[in-house]
């Protein structure tokens, strides 16, 4: 059932697997043999696929001549040299380009042992090249086809980092509507050229690889590099005014608009909150100490509000100069935010903690935690 | 098949019914459903669902109760036509009937039938649904916080009970009869579901969630309840009894339980018990008013310890008659006997009586506090405590000695 | 790929010169032994290999079953601790559920649905082989937990959060979701392959409305299938990702919420319960006009109602998040569409019933288990209408009386259907008929034992005690006789009732395959095309593939209407219309080739989910499998020429050589 090679290679396997595990049970240093054993794995285990496909190059009785046939070209010598470089580089430049190069060459040296076996495979040479076909096509459509896509994709993506807000959604519609358009043209036309509609899709995603490599040589848009650089959402500022980093991407959506603790409200220069399950506007809120507990904040005043929560002192007891904060960003008339509390202590005379308006203190509410 | 022979199949059909759901038959029946469904409910259980004692459980009462009976009534004619066609058309040798493929018909008849007879059960329904998520007559809000495996319950400030401070308690929920209590429930950890099949249906307590449920009890008493939504480990463990005062009484409680901390007498057990419970209970839970020596109030950081953040809050223990999650009654069984057999007249005293030092259910008590874990199952084994980096869920085993036990006994007792 | 009605141009290069084609391993061939089944693609064979495996969990997920009944005779039981009970029942309803009744469906289906619409195979054969194996591997997967650390713990439902890696610590509920991934595959593939096989592959004349109604009822199984599993491998996907890479998808502290999970589980779940119960609806459908001796009762309307169900049961899921804090508007929507789907369940017991009426009833035990499902399944059903009033459901649900529920609708729906079925068709299957005088006793047992073991838990849930808990206490158990102590005896006792029953299945079983007494041709003078061929079928199924005139085909090749009096007179017996066909066997049949492939890829998806659990290598390594397997799979055509074959020294000429060579 299985061929002589096959079995060598896969006890080759087998073994180098068994070293491995050895290795990491047994030394506490597996860094390079780990990575080595690895390597041999891999390799084996590929050479003992090929070796099983191609039947250790067998050959049934009555095929004796070989294929007078001119050997056709192969651009596989090419390649593995490619891979060589990259191999060699690599160990000079980065452990990346090292990489691609073992990957560049295992996959030239596969491609080459498979061409010359099926060169030789019969004395048919359209035979032979749909032999090795067969064989490759499986492996060789859906990489390519991966690294394709995926290139396209990661384009993209530098494209739509790059773009404002806005033209990032027209992009995405424009993106859409051509797929679409190209699905029903196709659907129309079904007998439609098919170089012309490779040349269309080749086209469109060499477009997308020069925006993309357009996009990530002049970086990413201006505001998400702050975030980045600044810790955006980790670096909370929550005085009255526009602050110089928390504001800068606002958050528009709402996770939980239903069973939220309550809403608070910013209206007619008042701070009321509406409780879930009370219809009467209250001036204090009850949270449960140590769970996660949503509230809503909905500005209904002429400007830019944002609502902070003191969640009195901070746990190290050797800073008292000012209290916890935590707040929602600047929401604009008509807008809401949530804000997640997490009380771990209970409140008391000592320890009170109420929600208020930036800039505006005298507006607030009282938070009990019993 | 012609439209003759269509009548005559229908009329056969339907009067062989009624001959079987006949007279004899239906009285056989019906006895034997009655009998049925009152050994099923004449054993007092106290979760039962067909014995509501407060409106919003009335309300969900009087619409099942019809529904049962016309399933059961549906349900009897469909085994009773099986049965008939069984006797009737068994194979005597008569010959390979026609090959009738149906009468559409009597399909669209015997389909809208059904159809009508469900119309009128969701017409019901949807008032009942609305009725139960009503939330604008609410008189009394209390908050209700689900953990592994206990309930924590706190009052908010509402003056017109009384209520002039924040109260937190555990393990019994507290609340006046005759007045709309509206649950506001949430979670700390896993979803719960808060179920007193006396006074309502259940709700689940999800995390991140306020979600509220309607309770009102007609009469004092004490219903029973229990944690319904799968919630791990000990979630059979996890119970509730709802107490309903009148009136009068439920103000009484309110002033005990907002009566300010009485220290331990000087030199008496209870008050080495207090310095036990300062050493070794504090860091989860706390008695509001209790004092470190250093005169600094003892708050509890449960959050270093505690998974979920939190353990019940143990000031005025004793005026409760359960702990652990109402896992265990603080009352010996005599005791407890004679507080939940009370009638609803009496029941209001008996409670607020609260557990004496003869009540006292000691052995439960000693036992949970010698080891905690073997008597209620909870991740409290530090060999599985690394998910969640060292913290417990539930009470974990403090190798208290015997002499500490009797310490902390005797100081808990004073916490009334 | 598709399989041979005619001959078509193979695939292989049969000009070139060389004899030798590049197919990475030899063609198994062997006709016998261990061999032929494991490498088989036949439908039969892989039906067969579903119904035994399917039988082994049903076993497994009994056994655990009646280790929960032990536990819960008494009050405060000490059988299991709180720990293994969780287990227990997490893993009782996921055997049941995903590998005993799915998988028994599915045997049905693949050894059935060719058979009965005319065909030689399914459409995709080598796929059908790679679903058998994906399902065994996934189901050895999950039962693995039990000896690494512990099983899942989280509930069958395994609700967030209390499913999150702090929750349950141990690896139960990655192996659970992980080879839950794996057995989706498995139904997913099954799923596209018999609506393909159905849709493309009926023999000539078989309209859709004349195709056998137990094929109708699994083709709107299989469209469930086909948008339900990807939903629950979305939730999988999702715990997966949360439980073994860090993602919070329902971490509520990280803006999550928990409720997300519900939804999507339910979503598939609910659609899951007519998985699990309209194969069952099938077999009865077929059943019951057999020994009736009449058609069944509005074909169309039964039909149309199973697509109705197929369709509604999308509507419904919400039903069972009543009590999750919905809000009232979405209750009472989901309230209504719970009752709306009750009509058409409600119009297939009505038809059932008038199927029977006016009948010549033959009482065999299939017949028994029909009816009696009819019964059972109308008291789980009207439960469930209970249900759908929504305030009515926020006292029941999640106690035993919606255990009750569910176990009458799978249980007196789902299981006894599926004995029917085994009833009726073991003959088909076998070539022998299983004893009647046990499978009587077998019936009876089976029904007294389980209404014994789920009546009571109507009442116990209704007098309060909830769902899910290793212990109830005498506190809570109510005074007098009838309490929970007393009904939970009863539940125990007739657990143990119920297994009898079913030992007695397996007695029968072994019985009859001692006994030599074949089964005659058409023992149950049944209808439809199934019944055409020999006990057990041909490897070809049909000598020539049969051209449907009618519903019920078979019968009427046998009987004819007397104009006069509108009864049936018997025209030909089954063995002459057996003698016809082989006079007019076709002398061409391609048949697919058996295949290495299917086991070997099968095998790789459960190793690369254990690396994903213990260690990443492991998880390579079993992608090196699944990939080497994929290569190997596509290079091999659907049918082999003769020279792929492996020597074959026991037997030189086996039917698939003679037929493969044409």
């Amino acid at each position: 059932m299985f061929s002589t090679g096959f079995k060598y290679f896969m006890g080759m396997t087998v073994l180098s697997v068994a070293a491995l595990i050895m290795t990491l049970f047994v030394f506490d240093q597996v860094a390079l043999a780990g990575v080595a054993l690895s390597m041999l794995i891999v390799a084996v285990a590929l050479l003992a696929g090929i070796a099983v496909v191609t039947r250790d190059g067998y050959r049934q009785s009555g095929v004796t001549e070989q294929s007078t046939d001119l050997v056709s070209q192969s651009i596989w010598p090419l390649v593995t040299g490619i891979g060589v470089v990259f191999l060699a580089l690599g160990l000079v430049i980065s452990s990346l380009v090292f990489f691609v190069g073992i990957v560049i060459l295992l996959a030239a040296l596969a491609e080459w042992m498979v061409q010359s076996w099926s060169e030789r495979a019969s004395k048919d040479a359209n035979y032979n090249a749909s032999a090795r076909k067969r064989l490759l096509n499986p492996i060789e459509f859906p990489v390519l086809a991966a690294l394709g896509l995926g290139i396209v994709i990661f384009s993209f993506s530098r494209i739509m980092l790059t773009v404002d807000k806005s033209v990032g959604a027209v992009l995405f519609i424009v993106a859409g509507a051509l797929v679409l358009i190209a699905g029903t043209l196709f659907a129309i036309k079904p007998n439609m050229r098919r170089s012309l509609g490779a040349a269309v899709c080749v086209l469109g995603a060499l477009g997308i690889v020069a925006g993309g490599v357009v996009s990530a040589v002049s970086g990413e848009r201006e505001d998400l590099e702050l975030a980045a650089a600044e810790g955006h959402f980790t670096h909370k500022e929550c005085g009255p005014e526009e602050s110089e980093y928390f504001d800068k991407l606002k958050e528009e959506t709402l996770s939980l608009r239903s069973s939220v603790s309550a809403t608070i409200i910013y209206q007619d220069g008042e701070l009321i909150a509406n409780l879930q399950g009370l219809d009467k506007p209250q001036k204090s809120i009850t949270v449960s100490r140590s769970s996660a507990t949503n509230i809503i904040f909905r500005n209904a005043t002429e400007g830019e509000f944002r609502l902070v929560v003191d969640l009195g002192k901070p746990k190290t007891e050797n800073d008292d100069s000012h209290n916890d904060v935590d707040c929602t960003q600047l929401v604009e008339t008509g807008g809401e935010q949530s804000l997640t509390l997490n009380i771990a202590k209970s409140s008391s005379a000592e320890n009170h903690y109420k929600l208020f308006i930036a800039g505006a203190e005298d507006k607030q509410i009282e938070v009990v935690v019993p | 098949m012609n439209h003759s022979a269509k009548h005559l199949y229908l009329k056969r059909l339907v009067t062989s019914v009624l001959r079987m759901v006949g007279k004899k038959s239906q009285t056989l029946f019906g006895v034997s459903l009655l009998s049925f469904i009152a050994a099923s409910c004449a054993t007092n259980a106290p979760q039962d669902t067909w014995q509501p004692k407060g409106p919003n459980a009335k309300l969900i009462d009087d619409l099942q109760q019809p529904v049962f009976a016309v399933a059961g009534v549906i349900g009897l004619i469909v085994a009773v036509a099986v049965i008939y066609s069984v006797l009737k058309y068994k194979d005597r040798g008569q010959p390979i009937p026609e090959q009738t493929h149906g009468k559409p018909a009597l399909e669209i008849t015997l389909t809208i039938i059904p159809a009508l007879i469900l119309a009128v059960v969701a017409v019901f329904t949807f008032g009942a649904i609305f009725k139960l998520a009503k939330t604008d007559d609410t008189e009394m809000i209390i908050n209700v916080t689900g953990q592994q495996w206990w309930w924590e319950y706190d009052y908010p400030v509402q003056n017109e009970f009384g209520i002039t401070q924040p109260i937190i308690s555990s393990g019994q929920l507290v609340m006046p009869v005759g007045t709309k209590v509206l649950l506001r429930e949430t979670s700390r950890d896993v979803i719960h579901s808060y179920w007193i099949p006396a006074l309502n249906g259940k709700r689940d307590a999800v995390p991140g969630r306020i979600q509220t449920l309607r309770l009102e009890a007609d009469k004092p008493g004490i219903f029973a309840g229990q944690c319904t939504e799968f919630c791990g480990l000990s979630h059979a463990n996890m119970r509730m009894e709802a107490v309903a005062l009148s009136k009068a009484d439920f103000a009484k409680w309110v002033a005990n339980q907002q009566a300010a901390y009485v220290a331990p007498e000087k030199d008496s057990l209870a008050q080495q018990g207090e310095a036990v419970f300062l050493n070794q209970c504090v860091r989860c839970h706390q008695v509001n008013g209790l004092m470190r020596a250093d005169g600094t109030p003892a708050i509890a950081a449960p959050d270093e310890n505690v998974w979920a953040g939190a353990a019940p809050n143990l000031t005025h223990l004793m005026s409760r008659n359960t702990f652990a999650g109402a896992s265990f009654d603080l009352l010996s069984k005599q005791c407890r006997d004679e507080v939940w057999n009370a009638s609803s007249d009496t029941i209001g005293a008996k409670y607020l009586a609260g557990v004496s030092q003869d009540c006292l259910n000691q052995k439960d008590l000693r036992s949970w506090l010698r080891n905690a874990p073997e008597m209620k199952p909870m991740y409290a084994n530090p060999t599985q405590l690394e998910a969640t980096g060292g913290k417990y869920r539930g009470m974990p085993y403090l190798a208290l000695s015997e002499d500490d036990i009797s310490k902390l006994v005797a100081y808990l007792l004073t916490l009334k | 790929m598709a399989i041979i009605e005619r001959e078509i141009e193979v695939m292989a290069p049969m000009v070139a010169t060389p004899t030798s084609t590049y197919g990475v391993l030899k063609r198994p061939v062997a006709a016998t032994g261990w061999r032929a089944w494991v490498f088989t693609v036949d439908h039969k064979k892989l039906g067969l290999m579903y119904g035994v495996t399917a039988m082994f969990f049903f076993i497994v997920g009994g056994v655990e079953a009646l280790l929960i009944r032990l536990q819960l005779a008494a009050p405060n039981g000490k059988v299991l601790n709180a720990d293994l009970y969780n287990q227990m029942f997490t893993m009782h309803a996921t055997t049941m559920v995903f590998l005993f009744v799915m998988p028994m469906a599915a045997g049905f289906a693949n050894y059935f649905i060719p058979l009965q619409i005319g065909a030689r195979d399914v459409a995709f054969p080598r796929m059908n082989a790679l679903g058998f194996w994906m399902f065994l591997f996934g189901g050895i997967f999950i039962n693995l937990s039990w000896f690494i650390g512990g099983a899942a713990d989280g509930g069958w439902f395994m609700y967030a959060p209390n499913s999150g890696p702090v929750f349950s610590p141990t690896h139960g509920i990655d192996f659970w979701a992980f080879g839950l991934q794996i057995t989706g595959i498995a139904s997913l593939t099954g799923a596209i392959n018999l609506i393909v096989t159905v849709l493309n592959m009926r023999a000539p004349g078989m309209t859709l409305m004349k195709m056998p109604i137990f094929t109708w009822m699994m083709t709107v199984v299989q469209f469930l299938l086909l948008f339900a599993v990807p939903v629950i491998t979305v939730a999988l996907f999702l715990l997966s990702f949360q439980r073994n890479f860090g993602a919070r998808f329902f971490d509520v502290a990280a803006g999550a919420d928990p409720l997300l999970w519900q939804h999507l589980f339910w979503i598939f779940g609910h659609p899951e319960v007519y998985i699990l119960v309209l194969p069952s609806f099938g077999i009865v459908s077929e059943v019951l006009p057999v020994f009736s001796r009449k058609p069944l009762f509005g074909y169309p309307f039964v039909v149309f109602s199973g697509a109705a169900i197929g369709f509604v049961g999308w509507g419904v899921w919400a039903h069972h998040m009543f009590a999750s804090g919905l809000g009232p508007v979405s209750v009472a929507v989901f309230s209504l569409t719970t009752m709306a789907i009750a009509v058409p369940t409600g119009v297939k017991i009505i038809n059932w019933i008038l199927t029977m009426w006016g009948g010549k009833l033959v009482f065999s035990t299939a017949m028994k288990f029909s009816i009696g499902l009819i019964v059972l399944f109308t008291v789980g059903g009207l439960s469930g209408v209970t249900h759908s009033v929504a305030p009515s459901d926020t006292q029941q649900t999640d106690t035993y009386y919606i255990v009750a529920h569910f176990h009458y609708v799978l249980f007196g729906g789902g299981v006894l259907g599926i004995f029917s079925g085994l009833y009726y068709w073991w003959p088909k299957m076998f070539g022998k008929m299983l004893n009647e005088r046990l499978g009587n006793w077998n019936f009876w047992l089976m029904v007294i034992g389980m209404n014994l073991t789920f009546g009571p838990m109507h009442i116990l849930g209704l007098q309060g005690q909830p769902r899910r808990m290793y212990q109830f206490t005498e506190a809570r158990s109510g005074e007098g006789l009838f309490n929970f102590a007393f009904w939970n005896l009863v539940a125990s006792i007739g657990s143990f009732v119920l297994t009898i029953g079913i030992l007695l299945f397996l007695i029968n079983v072994v019985i009859t395959a001692r006994n030599p007494t074949k089964s005659p041709l058409d023992p149950w003078n049944s209808r439809s095309l199934e019944w055409m061929t020999s006990n057990p079928p041909k490897e070809h199924n049909f000598d020539v593939i049969p051209t449907v005139h009618h519903l019920d085909e078979f019968f009427h090749r046998k009987y004819e209407e007397d104009p006069a009096t509108h009864t049936m007179r018997q025209i030909a017996t089954a063995e002459e219309i057996m003698a016809e066909q082989e006079r007019n066997a076709d002398a061409h049949i391609h048949m697919p080739s058996p295949s290495y492939w299917p086991i070997v890829l099968a095998f790789g998806l459960p190793v690369i989910t254990f690396g994903m659990i213990f260690s990443h290598l492991i998880a390579v390594f079993g992608a090196v499998i699944v990939f080497f397997a994929a290569f190997g799979w596509a290079l091999e055509p659907s049918t082999a020429p003769a020279s792929d074959f492996e020597t074959n020294n026991s037997a030189p000429s086996t039917a698939l050589d003679t037929v493969g060579k044409s």
